[in-house]
C-alpha cells in the first residue's frame, strides 16, 4: 500500500467509506467551483464580446498607429495629424517584421454633415479600404463572439458593391434620423427628387423611397468640399454612444471628400491568440529605436476604446468583489468539511502513529484523500458549469446593457483556461489548508489521539 | 526461533529457576505464575539475562484537567524482563494506560526515566520513536483500532509496510503467518466490519505481532469483549507469549482473567499496590 497506486487506492477506499460527508464536502466545494467559474465565464464572454466590437465593429485594430498627438488633435487639425503616404509606406515596412501581424488597415476620419435636401445630420465618417472593410466584417472572431452585429440587416458590407465607389453604410439610427430607410438595393441607381417643401409629407415619402444622400464637409485644406453618396448598407458600432453619428465609406471616396492622401490612423491587426500587450511592447520599442514621431495605442486603451475599458473595469471590481465573497466561503467551506473529516479520524493518526507511521506520512496519507476530493469536485463543478452554460445560451436571453447599441445576449463562455484556472485556485487554497491542519493535526501527542 | 534457542516442555517447571524470565524486577507481590497455559516454551537464550527489556525509574506523570492535577503515576519503578507475560491490573483510572503509554513511547512522563533494552526512550526524537514502535513494539487496544477500510490482511500488513527492506512476497508471508497465529488465515480478505469482537481484536493482535516485535503492549485488550471471548483473547495471547517468546504487557480490570497470566502488578492512584 506504500506504493504509489495502492497509496491512492487507499484514498479512494477512504473517500469511498466516507461517502455521505464527503458527497455534502465535494458538493460545497463544486458549486462554489461553479459560482467562481460562471462568474469567470460571464467576463470571458463580455470581455471577448466588447473586444470584438472595439478591435474590428469599431477598427480600433489590436494596435492603432497615429501620428505623434494625432488621436487627441486630428479632428481639430486633421491636415497636421495625419498620417501620409510615406508615413505609411515606413510603418508597413517596419511591420513586415512582425510575424504575428495578421493585415493592417488604414482609416481616415472625418466630420461632416449628411443631408437628404430635408434633414442634416452631423457625422463621423471613417474610409476604409473596401476589401480591408470586408475582411474585418468577415473575419472568423467576429462571426463568433459579435454574430448578431453582423446579421441581417448588418450584413451588407461596402466591400461587396466594388462598383459604387461613392457607396456609404449607415447606421440604423442615422436611417432613422434622416428618414432614409432603402439601400442600393431596395432602389438601385434611384436619385432623390428636388424638394422645396420639406413639410410636404408626399415629399419626404419621396425622399426615404430612395438611397441616395449629400455629404458636406470642410476639407483638410480648408476648402468647403461636397459629395454624393448612396446608402448600400446599414451597420451597428455595437455601442450606443456612436450609433448616432457613424458613417463608414471607402477610403477614396471620403478622401476625395476631405482632398487628401492621408490616413488618420493605421490599424494592425494581429493573428488569433496574440498576445497584444507583448506585441505593443516589442513593437514600440523597435518603432521609437528606428523611426519616431508615431503614438501607438492598444485597443484597451481608454482613449482607443472608452466604453470597452470603462465596461472591463467596472466588471473587473464587481467581479473581483463578488469572487472575494464566493471564494471565501469556499475557504470556510472546504476548511470546515475537512477539519471535521480529520477530526472524526483522529484515533486512526493515533493507531498508525503508534504502529510507526510518522506525521508526516500520516499526513501525506490523509492530504490524497483531499487531493481525491477536491479533484473529483473540480471534475463535478466543471460539469455541472457546462451544464448550466448550455442552458443559459440556449435560452438565446437577450438584454440591453448601458452603452451597448440593441440588444446584447446573455452569454456565458467556458474555457478549459478559464475551468483550470478556477479549479487550480480552489485546489490550492483546499490542499493547502488541509496540509496545514494535517500537519497540525498529526502531530499532537497520541494518546490525544487514541483518544479520539 | 535462532540457533541459541532450547525448547523446555513444561511440567511442574518452576519459571523462578529461569533467570531473567520471571522473579527479577518485580516490584509487586502479587507476582504469579500462570500453571497450564502454555504446553511449550520456547525461551530465547539470549533473554535469559538479568538485562530488562523494559525499565522505569521514578516514573511521575501529572495530567492538569483545567485547576485540577491528577497524578497518574506517582514515583513508579518498574522492570519486565524478556518473555515476560504481565497484567498491569488496577481499577479505572489508576494508571494502567498511563503506565503503558509512557513505555510505548506515545507518552512522556514528567519525571523519572524510561528505558527499553537498556537505552533511554525519553531523549529520542519522534522519528526515533516511531521506528522504536514499529521495529520492537507492537499494540493491542481496547477497541481494536482496525482501519475499517483495509482488509483483514492489508490492516495486519500495515506496520510492515514501513520495513522498506522486505519484499511484497516476504511481507505476505509475515502476514499470512500472523493470521494463521491468530487463527484467522480464512479471513484475509474480510472487511473489519464484517468480523466479530474477538475476530476484530485477533486481527488487532496479528498486527502486533507480525513485525515480530520484542514487546506487545495491549491496554485493555478484552473490556470490550464478552467474558468468554475475553478469556479465548487471554489465552491466545499466552500461547503467543509462549510460543514466540514475545513480552506481553497488558492492563486489566478484570479479575477473572489473573489466573491466565504469569504475573500480576496491581495499581492503585497512580502507585503499584504493595
Amino acid at each position: 500500500m506504500r506504493d504509489s497506486t495502492q497509496r491512492w487506492s487507499f484514498a479512494l477506499r477512504n473517500l469511498i467509506r466516507h461517502a455521505r460527508r464527503n458527497l455534502i464536502s465535494g458538493a460545497a466545494i463544486a458549486f462554489g467551483f461553479t459560482g467562481l467559474a460562471l462568474m469567470g465565464a460571464y467576463l470571458v464572454r463580455t470581455d471577448a464580446y466588447l473586444a470584438v466590437v472595439s478591435v474590428y465593429l469599431n477598427q480600433a485594430g489590436h494596435v492603432s498607429i497615429y501620428k505623434k498627438d494625432g488621436l487627441q488633435k486630428y479632428l481639430t487639425y486633421p491636415g497636421k495629424y495625419t498620417l501620409s503616404p510615406q508615413d505609411q509606406l515606413r510603418l508597413g515596412h517596419l511591420l513586415r517584421e512582425f510575424p504575428e501581424v495578421e493585415f493592417t488597415a488604414g482609416f481616415l476620419i472625418g466630420q461632416g454633415l449628411l443631408s437628404t435636401g430635408c434633414r442634416d445630420v452631423p457625422f463621423l465618417a471613417k474610409g476604409i479600404d473596401d476589401k480591408k472593410g470586408l475582411r474585418i466584417r468577415e473575419h472568423s472572431l467576429v462571426k463568433k463572439w459579435t454574430p448578431g452585429l453582423i446579421a441581417p440587416p448588418y450584413d451588407k458590407s461596402l466591400g461587396i458593391y466594388p462598383n459604387i465607389g461613392d457607396g456609404i453604410s449607415i447606421t440604423g439610427q442615422i436611417s432613422q434620423m434622416m428618414g432614409k430607410p432603402k439601400i442600393w438595393d431596395d432602389a438601385p441607381k434611384a436619385v432623390s427628387p428636388v424638394v422645396t417643401d420639406c413639410s410636404d409629407k408626399a415629399a419626404k415619402a419621396k425622399l426615404a423611397e430612395t438611397a441616395d444622400v449629400q455629404m458636406v464637409a470642410k476639407a483638410f485644406n480648408g476648402d468647403f468640399s461636397a459629395a454624393d453618396a448612396f446608402i448600400v448598407a446599414h451597420h451597428s458600432t455595437g455601442l450606443a454612444f456612436s450609433e448616432e453619428t457613424s458613417i463608414f465609406t471607402n477610403l477614396s471616396h471620403l478622401q476625395k471628400l476631405f482632398q487628401t492622401q492621408d490616413i488618420t490612423y493605421l490599424a494592425v491587426f494581429l493573428k488569433p491568440d496574440t498576445s497584444t500587450s507583448a506585441f505593443l511592447d516589442r513593437f514600440k520599442q523597435k518603432l521609437d529605436a528606428e523611426v519616431g514621431g508615431y503614438d501607438v495605442y492598444p485597443f484597451y486603451n481608454e482613449k482607443i476604446s472608452p466604453f470597452y475599458a470603462g465596461v472591463m473595469e467596472f466588471l473587473t471590481t464587481m467581479a473581483s468583489f463578488f469572487f472575494v465573497l464566493v471564494l471565501t466561503t469556499i475557504i470556510i467551506t472546504i476548511v470546515s468539511f475537512l477539519t471535521v473529516g480529520f477530526m472524526e479520524r483522529r484515533r486512526e493518526m493515533g493507531t498508525l502513529r503508534s504502529i510507526g507511521y510518522t506525521p508526516r506520512m500520516i499526513a501525506g496519507d490523509f492530504f490524497r484523500e483531499s487531493t481525491l476530493l477536491i479533484l473529483l469536485s473540480t471534475i463535478g463543478g466543471t460539469l455541472i458549469c457546462s451544464l448550466v452554460v448550455v442552458i443559459v445560451n440556449s435560452l438565446q436571453i437577450q438584454f440591453s446593457p448601458p452603452g451597448i447599441a440593441n440588444t446584447m445576449p446573455f452569454m456565458l463562455t467556458l474555457t478549459p483556461k478559464l475551468c483550470f484556472s478556477v479549479a487550480a485556485l480552489v485546489g490550492a487554497i483546499g490542499l493547502s489548508s488541509a496540509w496545514l491542519k494535517l500537519r497540525k493535526l498529526t502531530g499532537e501527542p497520541i494518546v490525544d489521539l487514541l483518544r479520539g | 526461533m535462532s540457533e541459541s534457542t532450547k525448547e523446555i516442555t513444561e511440567g511442574g517447571l518452576t519459571f523462578p529457576d529461569l533467570p531473567g524470565q520471571f522473579g527479577a524486577g518485580v516490584d509487586s507481590p502479587d507476582d504469579q505464575l500462570s500453571n497450564g497455559v502454555a504446553t511449550t516454551l520456547r525461551v530465547a537464550l539470549g533473554s535469559m539475562t538479568d538485562k530488562p527489556l523494559v525499565s522505569l525509574s521514578d516514573v511521575r506523570k501529572t495530567y492538569r484537567l483545567g485547576e485540577t492535577e491528577v497524578q497518574a503515576l506517582r514515583g513508579v519503578n518498574l522492570r519486565v524482563l524478556p518473555g515476560e507475560f504481565t497484567a498491569i491490573v488496577g481499577a479505572s483510572g489508576s494508571g494502567k494506560s498511563t503506565l503503558l503509554n509512557i513505555i510505548g513511547c506515545i507518552d512522556i512522563p514528567d519525571s523519572g526515566n524510561v528505558e527499553f533494552e537498556g537505552r533511554s526512550t525519553l531523549g529520542l526524537s519522534e522519528d526515533e520513536k516511531s521506528h522504536l514502535r514499529n521495529r520492537s513494539m507492537g499494540f493491542v487496544f481496547q477497541s481494536f483500532n482496525l482501519v475499517p477500510v483495509l482488509t483483514v490482511s492489508e490492516n495486519i500488513e500495515l506496520p510492515l509496510l514501513l520495513q522498506k527492506e522486505l519484499s511484497p512476497t516476504q511481507r505476505a508471508e509475515r502476514v499470512l503467518s500472523a493470521m494463521s497465529d491468530v487463527g484467522l488465515q480464512d479471513y484475509a480478505k474480510q472487511w473489519p466490519d464484517k468480523l466479530s469482537g474477538g475476530q476484530r481484536q485477533r486481527v488487532a493482535i496479528a498486527r502486533a505481532l507480525v513485525t515480530s516485535p520484542r514487546l506487545v503492549i495491549a491496554d485493555e485488550p478484552t473490556a470490550n469483549l464478552d467474558s468468554a471471548t475475553a478469556h479465548r483473547i487471554v489465552d491466545l495471547l499466552a500461547e503467543l507469549n509462549a510460543s514466540r517468546n514475545v513480552t506481553f504487557l497488558f492492563s486489566t480490570h478484570d479479575e477473572k482473567l489473573m489466573g491466565r497470566v504469569k504475573r500480576i502488578i496491581r495499581i492503585q492512584d497512580g502507585a503499584f499496590e504493595t
